[in-house]
C-alpha cells in the first residue's frame, strides 16, 4: 500500500475546510451595477486529493490544485459577455470567452469560445457538478469547448440549442484547412415547476476533421483523432486506461440522448453518447509513395491486400447518476440552460452515486489479440507481415461512484467520493481500480 | 437519515475493501512467478532431447576466425569439434538454398566489382551461377586484419549453399578444378524453365572425423517466399530429413570408435535444428515439419514485426507460449556484452521462466570467456536478493569462438570432448 504520509495528506485536506468556513456566501462580486452596466468578477478554487488504492497502476496518489479560475462577466442591455481563465496545475488555460445577445429571456445568440451544445454534463459548470469529475463516457466522447456561434431557445416545454463551431481554437492544424462541427441539444420539458422539473431529448453533432499530423517521405497529412480518458480523477490523469487513436479519421457523427429529473431532495440524470467515425485513407497516394524499393508492393491491388480498406468505427457510452439530499432544502433546475445547478444552502449534505459504461472497442469478428506484441492479427493467426487487422481496441471501462458532499455554505463544499473502475482493456491487465478522492471547493 | 448514511458508508467500505484484494508487484524477479507458461508435452520433450545439453553451435562457422558461412568456416567448425554448424538460409532466384546471413552481398563479397549496378540488391535476386562469380573470402582479410590469411583469397571462398554445409558436415569438401581451383558443377535447365545444379564434392583429406549437425535459420517468409517447403525437399534429397529418413534412436551424440572421441550429432535424429525469429516462418515450419524436427524460436527485443516489444514477464511468457504452441522446443534469446552489445534477454528470471516451461535455452552470440562464465552461472550479477536459483542460465551457446566454448564446457565437466586443437592449429591443418 501507499505511504502513510498519503493518509496524513488526506486527513489534512479533510480538516482544512474548518479554517475557511467563515467565508463570504455571495456568488460573485459585483464591481459596478449602474447605467444598465453590470460588471462582476468571480473565482473558483478546487483542491483535490486522491488515493489510488492499487499499487500496480502507475498512478501517483497525492493532492493538487486541479482548478483555479478567475472569471469576469459583463451585462449591458441585451448583451452580455463572459470570460474566464484557469491556472490550475500551474498552467494558464483559456476557458470560456464569449459574448451573447439576448433577444429575449428565451432566445439568445452566443458567439465565441465555450462548450458546444451537446452533453448536459459537459455543459454543467464544475461549480454545479455534484461529482469530483465528469463521467468517463463524457470525458471520452463529449466534444468540449469550441469557437463558434450558437443559438439557444429556452421555452417552457421545448429547449433547443444548436451551433456551428471550428475544430480547433487557433487554426493551428499541421496542414490543410480547419475542421468544423455542427452540434445541437434538443429537449422536451413535460414538467417544469418550482417543485419538479423533467426534461429529456436528443443530442447530435457532425464534425469534419481537419487536425492531424504529417508523416512519411514525401510527407502525407494524416487526419487523426484521439479519444480517451484517465480514471475519473484530476490528480493524476497521466494514464488513459481507455483510449485510442483513430488514424485517417475524416468525419464523425456523434449522437445520443439525455434526461434529467429534479424533484425536491432527489435528482436523476443520464446520458447516452454514440460516436460513428468515418475513416478515409488516400490509398493511391500511399501506394505511389512506397514505390521504388525492392520490397515495394508493385500494384495497388497487392498494396490493398497488405493494407485492407478501413471501415467506419462505432464507439459509445453512457451514465446515470443520482443525488439525494440528506440535509438541505432542495435541488434546483436551471431553466435557462436546462441543467442541474449547485446547492444554495448552508450545511447541506447530499449523497450521490453514478454508474457509467464506455466502450472504445470496434473489433473485427475473428481477429485475435496477441499480448506478446500488443496488437491484433486477422483470423488466420499471428504473423509477421502484413499486419492486416483493422480492429481498434481502446478498451471498455465501467465505473461506479458513490460519494457524499457537504456544503458548508453555497460557496464552500467538501466532497468525498469513492470510484470503483472496472477496466477491460487489451493493453492493460484487466483489473479493478479503486480511487478514494476528496475535493475542497471554494467559489464565489 | 442515520440508517441511510450507515448503509452508504457500508457500501463505500465494501467497494474499497474489494479493490484492495489484489496486491501486485512491480518487481519482475517476483512477477515472473505469476505469469503462466505452457509446458512442453512428453512428445516435444522427446524431440528436445534429440539435442545434447550444453551443445556448442558454431555461429556461421565462426565470424572471428574465418570468413563467415564459407567452406573455410564450415570446415573449421567441423574440425574444431562443434556440435552444430550454424547458418542462415536464403534462396536464389533459381531456387538454390544458400547459407548466407545478409540480405545484401555488399559486406561479405566483392559484389561492387563484379555487379556494380546490383550491389544493393538482395541475394534472392541473383542466380546461383551469378553468385559463384563472387569472392566471399577476401573481404574478411580487410575487415579483420589480425585474423587475415592469404589462403582465404587464394582458395576462393564461395557464397555457400545448404548442400555445401551438409556435405562438409559429413566430412566432404567442395571439389575444385585442379588447375583453375574453381568449383566443379553442372547445370541443367528443364523444359519448364526450372534449373537443376549438380555440385561435386570429394572426401576432405583433412577431415578429422567429427560429424556435427546443422542449425539452420529461416528468415521472414516475405524475404524468401517458399523457402520452408523448399528446405523440406532439399533435406529430403540430401538424406537429412529425419521425417523420411530417421536415424536409429540409439545413435550417440559422441562416439569413441578409434580411441578418440568424436562428435556424432550428425548421425542422430538431432542432426538438424531449425531456427527462426519470424512468427510466420515458425508457423510454416511447424506446418511442414509437424513439430518432429527440433526447432528454436529466436528472440529479439525491438519494434520490428517479429520482435518482442518489451521484456516484462507477461510479454516474455507470450513469446514462450507462442513458441511452444508452434512446437518449438528451444528458445534463443540474445545476450548482452561486447562486442555485439545485443539486448539482454537472458536475465536470471527470464531463464527461469523458460526453464519452467520445459524448453531449453540456446542463447546467442558468445564471443568471450566472460560471457560464457556469466551465463553459465559462475556468478549472478543480477540476482542478488532474489529467490532465483543459481544455476546455468543457458543450455547451449551460439558462439563465434567454438574452440573457447568447447574447452569451457569440457572444463566444467559437462561434455566429453573439448576443442580438437587451437583455432589456428585447425586452420593451418585445413590448409588455410
Amino acid at each position: 500500500m501507499k505511504q502513510i504520509s498519503q493518509y496524513v495528506l488526506i486527513l489534512v485536506l479533510l480538516l482544512s475546510p474548518v479554517f475557511i468556513m467563515a467565508q463570504d456566501t455571495n456568488l460573485g462580486l459585483t464591481l459596478t451595477d449602474k447605467n444598465d452596466l453590470k460588471i462582476s468578477v468571480g473565482a473558483r478554487l478546487s483542491v483535490d486529493g486522491a488515493l489510488y488504492l492499487q499499487d500496480y497502476t502507475p498512478l501517483k496518489s497525492g493532492a493538487s490544485v486541479s482548478d483555479a479560475r478567475i472569471r469576469l462577466s459583463i451585462v449591458q442591455g441585451k448583451w452580455d459577455a463572459y470570460y474566464d481563465v484557469d491556472f490550475g496545475k500551474g498552467i494558464l488555460t483559456q476557458k470560456n470567452a464569449f459574448v451573447r445577445y439576448n433577444f429575449s429571456d428565451k432566445n439568445s445568440l452566443r458567439m465565441g469560445y465555450g462548450p458546444e451544445p451537446f452533453s448536459i454534463s459537459y455543459n454543467t459548470s464544475q461549480s454545479d457538478l455534484h461529482f469530483i469529475s465528469r463521467s468517463t463516457p463524457v470525458n471520452v466522447l463529449a466534444p468540449g469547448r469550441a469557437l463558434g456561434v450558437s443559438f439557444k431557445h429556452a421555452g417552457s416545454k421545448l429547449f433547443g440549442e444548436a451551433g456551428l463551431f471550428t475544430e480547433n481554437l487557433y487554426n493551428n492544424q499541421a496542414a490543410g484547412d480547419q475542421g468544423f462541427a455542427a452540434s445541437g441539444r434538443f429537449l422536451f420539458r413535460p414538467v417544469q415547476n418550482d417543485d419538479r422539473s423533467i426534461h429529456f431529448g436528443v443530442i447530435g453533432r457532425y464534425s469534419k476533421i481537419g487536425t492531424g499530423y504529417v508523416e512519411g517521405n514525401p510527407e502525407i497529412f494524416v487526419r487523426n483523432m484521439h479519444l480517451g480518458s484517465s480514471l475519473e480523477t484530476n490528480v493524476d490523469k497521466s494514464v488513459h486506461f481507455i483510449g485510442t487513436d483513430v488514424k485517417w479519421a475524416s468525419e464523425e457523427i456523434k449522437y445520443g440522448m439525455e434526461f434529467l429529473a429534479v424533484s425536491g431532495k432527489t435528482f436523476v440524470q443520464g446520458e447516452f453518447i454514440g460516436s460513428h467515425i468515418v475513416r478515409d485513407r488516400p490509398d493511391q497516394l500511399l501506394f505511389e509513395n512506397q514505390l521504388g524499393g525492392y520490397w515495394s508492393w508493385t500494384t495497388l491491388k497487392s498494396w490493398l491486400n497488405g493494407n485492407p480498406s478501413l471501415t467506419a468505427l462505432n464507439f459509445y457510452g453512457g451514465y446515470v447518476e443520482f443525488g439525494y439530499l440528506l440535509k438541505g432544502s432542495s435541488y434546483r433546475y436551471d431553466k435557462k440552460n436546462a441543467l442541474l445547478t449547485r446547492l444554495m444552502d448552508n450545511n447541506a449534505l447530499e449523497l450521490v452515486g453514478r454508474y457509467s459504461f464506455t466502450t472504445l472497442n470496434d473489433i473485427t469478428e475473428g481477429d485475435v489479440f496477441w499480448k506478446g506484441q500488443n496488437r491484433f492479427f486477422p483470423e488466420s493467426g499471428i504473423t509477421d507481415y502484413p499486419p492486416v487487422s483493422t480492429s481498434i481496441a481502446g478498451g471498455i471501462v465501467q465505473t461506479i461512484t458513490v460519494g457524499a458532499n457537504y456544503d458548508f455554505t453555497p460557496n464552500t463544499r467538501l466532497m468525498l467520493h469513492y470510484t470503483h473502475t472496472l477496466i477491460d482493456n487489451y493493453y492493460f491487465e484487466d483489473d479493478n481500480a479503486g480511487t478514494l478522492q476528496m475535493r475542497l471547493q471554494y467559489r464565489f | 437519515m442515520t440508517r441511510k448514511a450507515s448503509l452508504f458508508c457500508a457500501l463505500i467500505g465494501a467497494l474499497v475493501i474489494s479493490s484492495c484484494e489484489r496486491d501486485n508487484f512491480a518487481d519482475e524477479t517476483q512477477d515472473y512467478k505469476n505469469v503462466k507458461v505452457l509446458q512442453l508435452s512428453p512428445e516435444l520433450t522427446a524431440i528436445r532431447n534429440y539435442v545434447p545439453e550444453n551443445a556448442v553451435f558454431a555461429h556461421r562457422g565462426s565470424t572471428f576466425w574465418v570468413p563467415e558461412e564459407t567452406e573455410a568456416a564450415f570446415r573449421w567448425a567441423r574440425n574444431i569439434g562443434a556440435d552444430y554448424i550454424e547458418a542462415d538460409l536464403q534462396i536464389t532466384k533459381d531456387g538454390v538454398i544458400l547459407a548466407l546471413h545478409d540480405y545484401e552481398l555488399k559486406r561479405t563479397s566483392d559484389i561492387e566489382n563484379i555487379f556494380p549496378d546490383r550491389e544493393f540488391l538482395p541475394a534472392s535476386s541473383f542466380t546461383y551461377e551469378e553468385l559463384m562469380q563472387l569472392d566471399a573470402g577476401t573481404w574478411f582479410n580487410d575487415a579483420r586484419p589480425e585474423q587475415a590469411r592469404a589462403s582465404f583469397s587464394t582458395q576462393k571462398q564461395y557464397i555457400s549453399t545448404l548442400e555445401d554445409m551438409i556435405m562438409i558436415a559429413q566430412g566432404m569438401r567442395i571439389k575444385r578444378d585442379p588447375i583453375t581451383q574453381e568449383r566443379i558443377y553442372s547445370k541443367v535447365t528443364n523444359a519448364d524453365g526450372t534449373v537443376k545444379y549438380t555440385f561435386e564434392y570429394e572426401p576432405d583429406p583433412m577431415d578429422n572425423g567429427h560429424r556435427p549437425g546443422i542449425y539452420i535459420e529461416t528468415k521472414e517468409p516475405w524475404v524468401n517466399p517458399g523457402i520452408e517447403a523448399a528446405l523440406y525437399t532439399e533435406l529430403d534429397r540430401l538424406g537429412w530429413n529425419i521425417l523420411t529418413q530417421p536415424e536409429p534412436n540409439n545413435n550417440q551424440f559422441y562416439t569413441d570408435t578409434d580411441g578418440s572421441q568424436k562428435v556424432n550429432v550428425g548421425n542422430t535424429n538431432g542432426k538438424v535444428i531449425l531456427q527462426t525469429f519470424s512468427l510466420e516462418s515458425l508457423r510454416l515450419l511447424n506446418g511442414i515439419f509437424a513439430g518432429k524436427v527440433p526447432t528454436c524460436f529466436l528472440l529479439w527485443l525491438g519494434n520490428g514485426p517479429t520482435d518482442m516489444p518489451n521484456d516484462d514477464p507477461r510479454t516474455y511468457a507470450e513469446f514462450i507460449n507462442f513458441g511452444i504452441e508452434n512446437n518449438a522446443v528451444f528458445m534463443g534469446p540474445s545476450i548482452a556484452g561486447a562486442p555485439n552489445k545485443y539486448p539482454e534477454l537472458l536475465k536470471p528470471w527470464q531463464s527461469e521462466l523458460m526453464h519452467k516451461s520445459g524448453v531449453a535455452i540456446h542463447a546467442y552470440s558468445f564471443d568471450t570467456r566472460e560471457q560464457m562464465g556469466q551465463y553459465y552461472g559462475e556468478y549472478f550479477y543480477n540476482n542478488t536478493g532474489s529467490n532465483i536459483p543459481n544455476r546455468p542460465l543457458v543450455d547451449g551457446m551460439f558462439t563465434n569462438r567454438a574452440e573457447m566454448t568447447l574447452n569451457f564446457y569440457k572444463e566444467k565437466g559437462v561434455r566429453p570432448i573439448g576443442a580438437a586443437g587451437t583455432a589456428l592449429e585447425v586452420l593451418i591443418n585445413l590448409g588455410y
